[in-house]
């Protein structure tokens, strides 16, 4: 793994031949992508395919085992502080300090950050009034339901403007009106053209709405990547992202087999 | 079928809840890398040995209380007119509410990881009978209670029937000791429950945050009150004594007729029956065995009450009061006083942390008042001013470390943040630092009632300070490398009393030393042994501050 600081120059994220491995199991073999400033890119796949792993990779949270990554220019690994600076994460499970309410926990996560006091209590009224979050910002998260917790999670992201996005499945848990909303929100934020987001999902169509490329990865590693136009020309029939997902990870028969098998199981 | 089916689930139940006390997954840790079966082995390792560690602390007050009644150290310690058996009553009584005292806060303690690890809750939605699901919490509960509740059960009939060359009267501890552990498993939970629907759920704001530290307060008041009784050991005795003597008797029986005195007297009168004379309780044996069965009634009660009680309390969920209003400022704080502040509003809500505030300053207020309002006949104030601070540093030392724990839980989301290991160390040692500085205040305020000299004091307790930072930096370096190579270490009393030994003790020996320094030295002038002391203190910090923030500096944590 190579370590050091590379010069800032603008692209919120390059992974390049990111290898994750626990004890003798390879979760992420040989990844590379990029998310390109202005860019929303998806990470499509099965559950186990590699997506938090890679996410978690990029936070710092799970030691690479090969390969790079820089986020804005930072290693992740090395210089911590400087990379996580310029990310907003929101993991796949919301296990937040229960005992704090959504207040505190903004307050804490803000003086965490180094924030401006202005600029937060600005911000933060206007997610908590966009969320609906209002009549429960001074709730211990402990009596929250998960779709509350979910926005807080996301609202703490938000709250510093990072450069970089890390949505680990952002919309578990969301109502339809908070899905919609979540979806204006990342397509606002990107369209400055200079940051980025990074968006794992085992759900095509929210890929397919959201992204603006995607890459499909399976077993760690990444099968395809590029807009869905590009996945519906490299793939033989092309058809909707779902069909391209089952078509390159060799599913579409297996999946007709194993509901066949259900169906005759049943009657 | 019920008791079969509760065992299995009970096992099954019980290897979750290890897990989640020593990984802590379900409150946020990253699930730890490795094999589950080495994973599970290890977590009931770390489990046992901190089993071990507390029951051997228990262990040892059973040795130490029940050595007051060999007869070098009765003729010692007790009144010359106070007839032996009221000795060993008033002895036994203190020994039952100190076990007391401790196993329930050992259980506030062993609570939280019962509740976070929400094995109850996932039964309730199997098609399994409710009694089944009471069954199976009551006995992970009596389980994780078990090896201290062993140790009183058995070690102190032993140790009593030993010392007392009686095995009967040995025996006649057993109902005391039953008594003990019940009400100490029932106080556990009805303290739980209250703390679930009063203080986990409380709102944010400064009005609601000052109501849940009253809460708190007036929760631990009866672990103080325990504490207190033994603080005032001494003039129990002399009550006793006077009761015995000049009378009434009729104080005296009522005395002895109330909880724990009225188990106390029955080893006493076992190992001495000629002695029942002294006992003014109307109805002689039969009055005492009478009030011994009222109490025992109480007792199966509780015990009644906790077969279906710790289900019920593993199932409540905190009501959620919302009131909230976005416009209300968000206030932004430097990263070590978030930190200090995260950690308050965390214990507020959390027993097992807020105990970890509330013990300093409440063992500082009890001797504070004790120094300041009890007959000191040639005893120095001055001097137990300082011991009242030195305990206040040196349970802050002891304590402190067990607020590492805090990180633990969201650490997979906390993680993701730029904090840097300096930012955590200095808000952790301010943290202890706060609470020793609050401690020693309460002791300053109360002793300047009676004690005018406040300016060696003062010196005494700001030349502690340094030593009580040095211990805390060099503890949390410790933890903070150890989290660096291995994972977040939890330092707590049920899965990480290893760590909390493993640090507490080197740090006890970096503040304690300048203590020892200055009673050492004392005798040749206080200013001067205040002169070594601030200087051998100062002289840790130095040592110990660059090292360590040196280290961790502007890394992430």
């Amino acid at each position: 793994m190579s370590g050091g600081r590379l010069p800032d120059d603008g692209v919120p994220l390059v992974v390049d031949h990111l290898e994750v491995r626990y004890g003798a199991r390879t979760a992420v073999a040989s990844v590379s992508f990029r998310v390109a400033p202005g860019e929303i890119f998806g990470l499509l796949g099965s559950n186990g395919a590699g997506k938090t792993s890679t996410i978690k990779s990029v936070v710092g949270l799970v030691p690479r085992s090969g390969g790079t990554i820089r986020v804005f220019g930072a290693d992740p690994a090395t210089d911590a502080v400087r990379a996580r600076a310029s990310i907003g994460y929101v993991p796949e499970s919301t296990l937040l300090y229960d005992a704090l309410t959504p207040r505190e926990f903004l307050e804490y996560v803000s003086g965490v950050r180094g924030l401006d006091e202005r600029r937060v209590a600005a911000r933060a009224a206007a997610f908590a009034k966009a969320f609906r979050l209002e009549e429960e910002f001074d709730t211990p998260i402990v009596a929250l339901s998960n779709g509350t917790r979910q926005k807080v999670v996301v609202v703490a992201a938000l709250l510093h403007e990072p450069g970089l996005l890390l949505f680990d499945e952002p919309f578990n848990h969301l109502d339809p009106r908070s899905v919609r909303l979540l979806k204006e929100i990342l397509r606002e934020y990107v369209a400055g053209g200079h940051r980025g987001i990074l968006f794992s999902t085992h759900t095509t169509e929210l890929a397919e709405q959201v992204c603006d490329r995607v890459a499909i990865v399976e077993s760690g590693r990444l099968l395809a990547e590029g807009t869905v136009p590009e996945l519906r020309a490299q793939v033989v029939g092309g058809g909707t992202l779902e069909q391209i997902f089952l078509r390159l990870t060799d599913e579409e028969e297996g999946i007709r087999t194993a509901a066949r098998s259900v169906r005759s199981d049943t009657e | 079928m019920t008791a079969p089916k509760a065992r299995s689930l009970y096992r099954a139940g019980w290897k979750e809840l290890i897990f989640q006390a020593t990984y802590a997954v379900r409150s946020g840790n990253p699930t730890p890398d490795g094999d589950p079966a080495t994973l599970s082995s290890r977590a009931r390792t770390r489990v046992a040995l901190s089993q071990v560690a507390a029951s051997t602390f228990l262990g040892l007050i059973v040795l130490g209380g029940v050595s007051l009644l060999t007869p070098s150290l009765e003729s010692f310690l007790s009144p010359a007119a106070l007839p032996p058996t009221l000795y060993i009553t008033a002895v036994l009584g203190a020994l039952f509410v100190v076990q007391l005292g401790l196993l329930w806060w050992l259980g506030l303690q062993f609570l939280p990881t019962f509740l976070s690890s929400a094995i109850v809750p996932v039964l309730r939605t199997l098609p399994v009978p409710a009694s089944t699901v009471d069954r199976v919490a009551l006995l992970l509960l009596v389980r994780l209670f078990d090896l201290p509740s062993l140790t009183c059960l058995v070690l102190t009939p032993l140790a009593v029937g030993y010392v007392l060359s009686n095995p009967w009267a040995g025996l006649a501890v057993v109902p005391a000791e039953l008594t003990v552990v019940v009400l100490a498993m029932a106080f556990a939970v009805a303290t739980g429950r209250f703390f679930v629907r009063n203080v986990q759920g409380s709102p944010g704001g400064h009005r609601a945050t000052v109501l849940r530290w009253a809460y708190l307060v007036a929760w631990g008041l009866p672990a103080f009150a325990l504490f207190g009784f033994v603080a005032i050991a001494p003039r129990f005795l002399a009550l006793l004594t006077g009761l015995s003597t000049n009378g009434p008797a009729s104080g005296l029986g009522a005395l002895l007729s109330v909880y724990p005195f009225n188990f106390a007297i029955l080893p006493a009168l076992v190992a001495d029956p000629g002695s029942a004379g002294v006992v003014p309780v109307a109805g002689g044996w039969a009055g005492i065995a009478a009030v011994a069965v009222v109490y025992f009634a109480l007792v199966v009660l509780a015990g009644r009450w906790l077969l279906t009680a710790p289900g019920e309390l593993a199932a409540l969920t905190p009501p959620g009061r919302a009131r909230g209003s976005a416009v209300a400022p968000v206030r932004v704080r430097a990263a070590p006083l978030a930190i200090v502040v995260k950690d308050f509003r965390l214990a507020s809500r959390t027993p097992a942390f807020a105990f970890l505030v509330l013990i300093p300053l409440g063992d500082a207020t009890l001797l504070g008042l004790y120094t300041a309002f009890s007959p000191l006949g040639t005893a120095d104030p001055a001097a137990l001013a300082e011991a009242a601070v030195a305990s206040a540093a040196l349970l802050a030392t002891f304590f402190g470390p067990a607020f590492f724990a805090i990180e633990v839980m969201s650490y997979s989301y906390s993680r993701s943040l730029p904090m840097t290991g300096r930012s955590l160390l200095i808000g952790k040692t301010s943290l202890i630092l706060f609470l020793y500085g609050v401690a020693a205040s309460v002791v300053l305020l109360l002793t300047l009632l009676r004690f005018f000299q406040p300016l060696e004091f003062v010196g005494f307790l700001l030349a502690e300070v340094p030593a009580v930072a040095a211990a805390a930096l060099f503890q949390l370096g410790i933890l903070l490398a150890v989290a660096r190579r291995r994972g977040l270490p939890l330092v707590n009393l049920y899965t990480g009393a290893f760590w909390l030994f493993a640090v507490s003790i080197p740090g006890l020996f970096v503040s304690g030393t300048p203590l020892a320094l200055y009673v050492l030295l004392s005798g040749s002038g206080a200013w001067s042994a205040l002169g070594v002391m601030g200087a051998f203190s100062l002289a840790e910090l130095a040592i110990v501050a660059p090292v360590v923030l040196g280290s961790f500096g502007g890394s992430a944590t």
